[in-house]
């Protein structure tokens, strides 16, 4: 098996408005090697990728959690299998993206695959 | 992720069409599918001659949530299932086995997936690893820890506006019926972007709306009452509202133990027995039915008085049905509790200053509280307003972290 190194990381940002990526719900680049898991829920436009609690971003205090963080995408309703199929293959193609890889973008409009739409939600108290 | 092979499940017991691949909404713990990477997979096993379980490492429930010495049957780990031919345990493991290592594909491995329609309505092929496994059951993805004994969680919530003494957020979980709450904490997270609010944390036996007037026990804040002193022999008064009927029973839960009366030869009789059963409970002193009448063969004795036997011991008192024809009502009062006085064991004993001035307390603990069994009853959690937060609305995102600790069995998850 080949091992992907931890700085294999994926990005996220909520908002269109730049002036709104100011917290820990509004962007996160994400260590792949700390992806616990993902599942869709509670609609099938949703996905969430579960990830290890990185204990705030953006300097906020650290505090323990009793539940992994989370960011939920909005897909195309139906399509979290394709979606789930693209990100493995984007954490497998460390080489083409030396690492880093937005995965959505609100404020660029830039989408890493056809089903993912948008940000809903990113969850990491 | 120290493998680049991941093992997805799709079940067709709630996603037969992928449609409805969007989880459970009536059960939290499971989902329609999971992708989980394969470095998570934890063991494969039997569970019979026609089940293979696959545990991994939980996906919403972090390793750190050890339960050694905290809970039976604790397990912090994920379960899929999947249905297979009769004793082909060991080639559906080897076919796992030889799908991780191998060094094709792109990662996705498809342990299984029963789906038979896409969102267009289009056929799909349900796709196994191994032709030996004939279907998936809905995985187990946890969102609560499981097992029986100490459990702790912990929420962040964003305070709304709302008025004087309303709910103004919710815990996501509730607790079953027999838990006993042991401590609870809240602490400031973000401060409000104003000079408004302060909360307070209760439990109540049902969910409250933000918005909506709060109700139940205040277990962290200003107005809590959580530590007893002054110790007295509690007295509960059960009273019947009609006497007993012929074919009644009374079926009851006091101090864990079910007592149960049959009707005998009166409406009276039955209730002495019943009595007479209560009294015989080690915590119990007396159990004195108020005589009316001078005899006790009638149909106008109501009310039994149970004194406690030592004073500070709470009397659980629980469960009374009365079944049969024309069956009467039996209400349940404390009429003296198990102290004298309760006082606020809240440290420090104030509200939660959430409002941008919140300078210098930042964290209420419940302190030392008296165990709270909570009997047949739920248990919800939510914050207080405890001033006017809506006719000068608080404003930004005012966050307050809320721990709760509890002996009993797991929670549910409520969003």
């Amino acid at each position: 098996m080949k091992a992907i190194e931890s700085n294999n990381m994926w990005y996220f940002r909520r908002h269109s408005s730049i002036s709104s990526d100011d917290g820990d719900d509004a962007s996160i680049a994400l260590p792949v090697d700390q992806i616990t898991g993902m599942t869709p829920g509670p609609s099938n436009a949703l996905l969430r990728i579960y990830f290890v609690n990185l204990g705030g971003i953006h300097n906020v205090q650290t505090i323990d959690a009793t539940q992994n963080a989370y960011v939920q995408l909005n897909i195309d309703a139906g399509r979290a299998r394709e979606v789930m199929e693209f990100l493995v293959q984007a954490a497998n193609s460390k080489t083409h993206h030396q690492g880093y890889r937005t995965i959505f973008d609100a404020h660029t409009g830039e989408s890493a695959f056809k089903h993912i739409k948008g940000v809903q939600n990113i969850h990491n108290h | 992720m120290k493998t680049d092979k991941w093992l997805y499940f799709r079940s067709s017991q709630q996603a037969a069409n992928t449609a409805n691949d969007d989880g459970i909404a009536t059960d939290l713990n499971r989902s329609t599918s999971a992708l989980y990477p394969a470095s998570r997979l934890m063991h494969m096993k039997p569970v019979n001659d026609g089940t293979m379980r696959f545990q991994f490492q939980g996906m919403k429930i972090p390793h750190a949530s050890d339960v050694t010495w905290k809970r039976s049957h604790g397990q912090a780990y994920d379960i899929v299932q999947v249905e297979i031919k009769d004793g082909k345990q060991k080639e559906v493991m080897e076919a796992v086995m030889e799908a991780i290592n191998s060094p094709s594909g792109d990662g996705f491995v498809v342990i299984g997936d029963d789906s038979t329609t896409d969102i267009e309505s289009k056929p799909l092929i349900p796709q196994y690893i191994s032709h030996h496994i004939t279907s998936t059951i809905s995985p187990y993805v946890w969102e609560t820890p499981q097992g029986n004994g100490i459990h702790e969680y912990y929420a962040t919530l964003e305070a709304t506006a709302v008025d004087d003494n309303d709910a103004c957020a919710s815990f996501p979980i509730k607790l079953p019926a027999q838990s006993v709450i042991l401590e609870a904490a809240i602490r400031i997270f973000s401060d409000a972007d104003n000079d408004i609010g302060s909360v307070s944390l209760k439990l109540h036996s049902v969910a409250i709306a933000d918005d909506a007037s709060s109700a139940g026990t205040e277990i962290v804040g200003f107005d809590a009452a959580t530590r007893g002193e002054e110790s007295q022999v509690e007295k509960s008064t059960l009273t019947l509202d009609d006497p007993f009927a012929s074919g009644n029973s009374i079926t009851s839960l006091i101090q864990g133990k079910v007592i149960t009366q049959d009707f005998a030869t009166s409406s009276d009789n039955t209730l002495k027995l019943y009595a007479a059963q209560i009294a015989a409970l080690p915590s119990v002193a007396t159990a004195a039915i108020t005589v009316v009448g001078s005899n006790q063969t009638g149909t106008d004795d109501r009310v039994i008085v149970i004194t406690g036997t030592n004073p500070g011991d709470h009397i659980q008192i629980e469960q009374i049905t009365i079944t049969g024809t024309s069956a009467p009502d039996m209400a349940i009062a404390i009429t003296q509790t198990a102290f004298e006085n309760y006082y606020n064991a809240s440290t420090p004993p104030l509200d939660l200053d959430i409002s941008s001035d919140a300078t210098a307390i930042k964290g209420i603990h419940s302190g030392p509280i008296d165990p709270i069994y909570r009997g047949r009853e739920e248990t919800h959690f939510h914050l207080c307003a405890k001033e006017d937060m809506k006719s000068t609305p608080v404003t930004g995102k005012p966050t307050v972290g809320v721990y709760i600790k509890w002996w009993g069995t797991a929670a549910t998850a409520l969003v």
